[in-house]
């Protein structure tokens, strides 16, 4: 795999669940157990770590506005590691949504924002790494 | 010796047995009445017991129970078909008045003719469904009075906080009542719950600043009857149940008439306890238009409090759809109820009447992928008493609707 397409995928991985994190938010509040101020809560505690992540992201896909820069192939780990990460932080996000909104015993509202930021805290340095690497900080060229 | 012992134990037995049945005579002829305005005070009620033979009429005006003073002997006749004249031989002297008879499906009652249209109207009253019960011969029954809960006091000027201290220490079982008092704290009432030793010398002490005409000490539910009996015996109080105002009432009750639950003239509490939880497992189950509805009810909990009456009280949690509690979509309920037996004003072999109290309610909103109540980590919106007062009534109400089926 070629650091541009590795580049491409975590972005659409970051900045495509950054936008289902908001929507399922808001879904949680809309036929989930949360009231307005969990769901804001909510939102806002899942928010930091990807924000970051995927504003890099974006600043990323606003210079490939005509080519991406296709670089040169990675190792299986590179490509494993990056693409890893920004899954796993979706998919335990998922874990705890799908677990407030079955209202699973024991996890309730407070429950879910203490997981979150569990959750934020743990792949925080992961995320920031990953993104540093691929996207530079703030959109900046990164390290080839 | 021996013939002569014999025929003493036989003359002792006949002795008896007329004694017995002489007593059970008059106790079957003797008609008791509730007699409101009454000559007997402090109370304003009193008990009228009249035995009528022919025209003649004879009995006595005595004290409700608990409460001192000398009955006063009542004679008089009854001239003609709803009309009595009557002559109360007080400690002033003789006072005759005639009473008129007005009657309907629940209570008899004979009125005082009054020439003053405005003077507070005298009258005695039975209820045609029953004897009085206990609670009913103690207490003064007010338009306004609340049947349970609250022990209204006024303290003679003799009462002191060392009488009060000596009468609980040979009362224990009175001195460790669970009670609470209220006060105004600023514009906050604030309820200050206690065992009743403590509780009596504060309101004593409260009621000593000249603030209030009388106090209130709310009480276990059933135990009124007996904490205001040995209240009045100990002269420390004039007690009473709170004659209270007509304004709203924060808990309610319902009667239940179930053959069922009386199988010994009194109420099984095993019984009880079985109907109480099959009723509620049917008042979760199912909303007002037939939906069926998941819920959960915690472990019951029966609490009997030491007292020789041994008011008794059921306690459960419950996690009911909000559509059957207040009738309000997409919630689900939790809240602690109890229910609580007491005496109605009559005293019959399969009727009981039930204080219902929901209290800490909380909401959970329902969520679409979960069909059965949470557990209580997602109940975090607190309720107040409107909604408590609701799901008191919507309870009431079904039981109500249960007993008459």
């Amino acid at each position: 795999m070629y650091q541009g397409t590795i580049r491409v995928l975590v972005a659409c991985i970051i900045l495509g669940g950054h936008f289902l994190v908001f929507f399922a938010g808001l879904l949680l509040g809309i036929f989930g157990p949360l009231l307005g101020v969990d769901v804001v809560q909510t939102i806002l505690m899942a928010s930091p770590v990807l924000g970051v992540t995927a504003s890099s992201a974006l600043m990323f896909a606003m210079r490939g506005q005509t080519e991406i820069d296709r670089g040169e192939k990675v190792t299986t780990l590179f490509s494993t590691v990056t693409l890893f990460f920004p899954i796993a932080l979706l998919v335990c996000i998922a874990v705890v949504f799908v677990a407030i909104s079955r209202q699973v015993n024991g996890f309730g509202p407070d429950q879910l924002k203490i997981s979150l930021g569990a959750i934020e805290t743990f792949f925080g340095i992961f995320l920031g790494t990953i993104a540093q690497t691929l996207f530079g900080t703030k959109g900046e060229n990164p390290s080839s | 010796m021996a013939i002569g012992r014999a025929a003493r134990a036989w003359s002792s037995y006949l002795a008896a047995c007329l004694w017995a049945f002489s007593l059970a005579d008059s106790a079957r002829a003797e008609t008791l009445y509730k007699y409101n305005g009454s000559d007997l005070p402090p109370y304003r009620s009193a008990i009228l017991a009249l035995n009528f033979a022919g025209d003649q009429v004879t009995g006595e005006l005595r004290p409700l129970l608990g409460a001192s003073g000398v009955p006063i002997k009542v004679s008089g006749t009854n001239p003609s078909e709803g009309r009595l004249e009557l002559a109360f031989e007080g400690p002033d002297g003789t006072v005759k008045r005639a009473f008129k008879k007005h009657a309907d499906k629940w209570r008899i009652e004979w009125v005082a003719e009054a020439k003053d249209p405005d003077a507070p109207r005298l009258l005695f009253y039975r209820y045609t469904d029953g004897a009085f019960s206990e609670a009913a011969l103690t207490f003064t029954e007010g338009e306004c009075a609340t049947p349970y809960g609250y022990v209204e006091l006024i303290f003679p000027d003799s009462t002191t906080e060392e009488q009060a201290a000596a009468f609980f220490k040979s009362h224990p079982e009175l001195a460790a009542l669970p009670t609470s008092t209220s006060s105004w704290k600023g514009d906050k009432l604030k309820k200050t719950r206690a065992p009743m030793a403590i509780s009596f010398r504060n309101v004593l002490r409260e009621f000593r600043t000249g603030k209030y005409g009388s106090i209130d000490i709310e009480v276990p539910v059933g135990s009124e009857p007996y904490v205001v009996q040995q209240l009045r015996q100990s002269g420390l109080a004039i007690a009473d149940l709170d004659q209270g105002g007509c304004g709203d009432l924060e808990r309610d009750y319902f009667a239940l008439e179930d053959p069922t639950l009386f199988p010994s003239g009194s109420v099984s509490w095993p019984k009880l306890e079985s109907y109480f939880e099959t009723a509620l497992k049917n008042f979760a189950g199912e909303d007002a238009d037939g939906k069926k509805w998941n819920y959960r009810i915690g472990q019951a909990r029966v609490v009997e409090i030491r007292l020789p009456t041994k008011p008794t009280s059921y306690h459960v949690k419950m996690y009911v759809a909000s559509e059957i509690t207040r009738k309000v979509p997409g919630w689900w309920d939790s809240f602690a109820l109890t229910l609580e037996p007491f005496q109605e004003r009559t005293s019959q072999q399969s009727r009981i009447a039930v204080v219902v109290t929901v209290e800490r309610l909380k909401s959970s909103k329902r969520s679409w992928f979960n069909a059965s109540p949470p557990d209580d980590s997602y109940f975090t919106k607190e309720q107040g008493g409107p909604e408590e007062g609701e799901i008191t009534k919507a309870i009431c109400r079904f039981f109500d609707r249960r007993d008459t089926r």
